[in-house]
């Protein structure tokens, strides 16, 4: 177990090194950072000596593997370098809006997979029900709805006419719980939706398909009872790409809240990337796409190690 | 989102993975799935019909609108009139016109970006299939990194080098497709070149070339043209996503997705604004899932009767 894990970690570097690289190397086509450092009025009044100091002062007019190779060195050493637009260090901005996309996101993934779960489960049983249905529609209709359109809606019904809901901003979970649900309600809706319905069709596929299964028919006929066969023999089994979709649904949600931050106004990841894509401030880009990356990496290693939880059958080599 | 470009398709790909069942099965155990399968087919062609009016629309956009997408009709934003069938925005635009030309985009964004994805992606996963060793390997990690990378980031990056246009925002979504695309093809290659046939043209002499493009991509293409029109579907709702951060095609052009946020920042004097693209953009999406579903079920029939 121990092996795996460093074994997969081990793969994962090259991925790491790739995608650090190509963004490195799009983000120095992108941005100009003089520009990015002092506006474009001022940028433009400057000579072309002034310009080249103000790179040579900031390393840029080394080499672009020096460049890279530095950056690494620095952020091995913990120094993860500073916004070049407002100066301040990039391990400030991204500690101050960590933790509030992470409240977001997390509550977000947790709504989706207690819905879906036991939704499918129960839509698979009541196979062509009306509650099947009914639960079919909503989630192709919540599949053709990007979260955009769905928090416009929410805007309008919530905020507008029934004006129960504040349209934007954000509070700490911990701090003030009741400001804090009241605000995050409608974005975690409008980022969930979309999750929970592909997870819950997942859910019901993977269900009706176990539910066909011999060994479900010879646990019914020894005489286990109904909700044991279904959660202990059926849901189990059904449960595994249901875990790996929610893995891969961690790098959507962090797309996710990209619009949805900005649309609500939340002062978390999301909106920090936007803006410093925006802005040409490719420090804190850089930092910001290796640290998403490693999140997803790190997500989708969980859903494969949680696959044994479920499947002993499965050995990690 | 799950607009995610890559998403759908791979869920799409774990559907597949698991859905296939004995058809005997699933004839005798669901006494209704012929009723399914008809209301399948009626759903496929549900997405043909939206899709043709949708594209339709935006090849004769200009005989369509009633105004200039452009012009500033009115002074404020109107309510819907006889003159102006679905109002004004607050810069006085005529909506419908903007919501006929924004079709325009969306149909020509979504065709564009699948067909790079498909395009170059199936090459990719073919070259990477058969050449094997370091080519393989290269790519793979490559799209390993890509896919690390969430989906929105990539775009967002390529359409800050480039500049908006409709074709950037298409290749921008068809680059970050293209990984998907190509894992798919690679795996449906490798597993079509354990089968007899290719060693039978390898031993009559056959040229590489000719194996991978006349034998094994033809009967590697089923799941490639289902994620195809999947990939259709999430690129109509990315570059909504990137329209309406105001990072996709550029201002004024009419898209949808800046129909939307043009609505967010009047939704409070008229909210009414967001329903007709709104609309559009859902039912443009729904189509292209349900087409995927309806070309699943065609052209896999092993995968018939799974959800």
């Amino acid at each position: 177990m121990q092996r795996y894990i460093a074994r997969r970690f081990l793969q994962a570097v090259p991925t790491i090194v790739i995608l650090t690289m190509i963004v490195f190397v799009l983000l120095r086509i992108v941005s100009d950072p003089v520009q990015a450092l002092l506006g474009q009025v001022e940028a433009e009044a400057l000579t072309e000596v002034e310009r080249d100091a103000i790179r040579n002062q900031l390393g840029l007019d080394r080499p672009l593997p020096v460049q890279y190779g530095a950056w690494l060195w620095d952020l091995s050493n913990g120094d993860w370098g500073r916004s070049n637009v407002s100066g301040v260090p990039v391990a400030t901005l991204i500690n101050e809006r960590l933790w509030v996309t992470l409240q977001l996101a997390s509550l977000s993934w947790v709504c989706a997979l207690c819905l879906a779960i036991p939704l499918g489960v129960l839509s698979a049983l009541r196979r062509n029900s009306w509650l099947d249905v009914i639960v079919n529609v909503l989630a192709l209709a919540g599949l053709a709805t990007p979260n955009f359109l769905l928090g416009l809606l929410l805007i309008i019904v919530f905020s507008i006419w029934l004006g129960l809901l504040p349209t934007g901003g954000f509070t700490d979970l911990w701090e003030d719980p009741v400001t804090s649900l009241k605000l995050m309600a409608m974005p975690v809706v409008a980022l969930s939706t979309s999750q929970m319905a592909s997870l819950l069709r997942q859910t019901r596929s993977g269900m009706l398909e176990v539910l066909n299964e011999d060994y479900i028919r010879t646990a019914h006929a020894k005489g286990l009872s109904r909700s044991r066969v279904i959660t202990r023999h059926a849901l189990k089994n059904s449960l595994l790409p249901v875990i790996t979709l929610a893995g891969i649904q961690i790098g959507n949600l962090v797309s996710g809240t990209v619009i949805i931050e900005t649309m609500f106004n939340i002062p978390g990841m999301g909106l920090l990337t936007l803006n410093s894509i925006y802005r040409a401030d490719y420090q804190v880009t850089q930092v910001i796409v290796l640290l998403l990356a490693v999140m997803t990496i790190v997500g989708n290693l969980i859903a494969d190690l949680l696959y044994v939880v479920f499947d002993p059958r499965i050995r990690l080599t | 989102m799950s607009g995610e470009p890559l998403s759908q398709a791979t869920s799409a790909l774990v559907d597949a993975s698991n859905g296939a069942r004995p058809l005997l099965v699933s004839l005798v155990a669901d006494r209704r799935s012929w009723l399914r399968r008809l209301l399948r087919i009626k759903l496929g062609v549900f997405a043909l019909v939206i899709v043709g009016i949708m594209t339709l629309t935006g090849l004769f956009a200009p005989l369509i609108a009633t105004h200039d997408p452009l012009a500033l009709v009115t002074f404020s934003s109107e309510a819907p009139s006889a003159e102006h069938w679905l109002g004004t925005d607050q810069l006085g635009r005529d909506q419908f016109s903007r919501l006929v030309y924004g079709a325009r985009a969306s149909m020509t964004v979504s065709v564009l970006t699948a067909a790079f994805a498909v395009v170059v992606g199936s090459v990719l996963g073919l070259l990477a299939a058969y050449l094997g060793g370091r080519v393989d390997f290269i790519l793979m990690r490559s799209a390993d990194a890509m896919f690390a990378m969430p989906g929105i980031i990539l775009p967002l990056l390529l359409v800050g080098i480039m500049g908006g246009s409709i074709l950037v925002v298409s290749f921008a979504l068809g680059v970050a497709s293209t990984p998907g695309m190509a894992r798919l093809m690679r795996g449906q290659a490798l597993s079509q070149m354990q089968r007899d046939y290719v060693l039978a043209s390898e031993a009559s002499g056959a040229s590489t070339l000719r194996i991978i493009f006349r034998h094994v991509a033809p009967n590697s293409f089923a799941p490639i043209i289902v994620a195809g029109s999947l990939t259709m579907s999430s690129a109509v709702l990315a570059e909504a996503g990137l329209s309406f951060l105001g990072v996709g095609v550029t201002p004024p052009a009419p898209t949808w997705g800046t129909m939307l946020s043009t609505g967010l920042q009047a939704i409070r004097i008229a909210p009414w604004q967001v329903f007709a693209p709104g609309l559009a953009i859902f039912l443009l999406i729904l189509s292209y899932n349900f087409l995927g579903d309806a070309l699943r079920d065609v052209l896999d029939p092993r995968l018939r009767g799974s959800l």
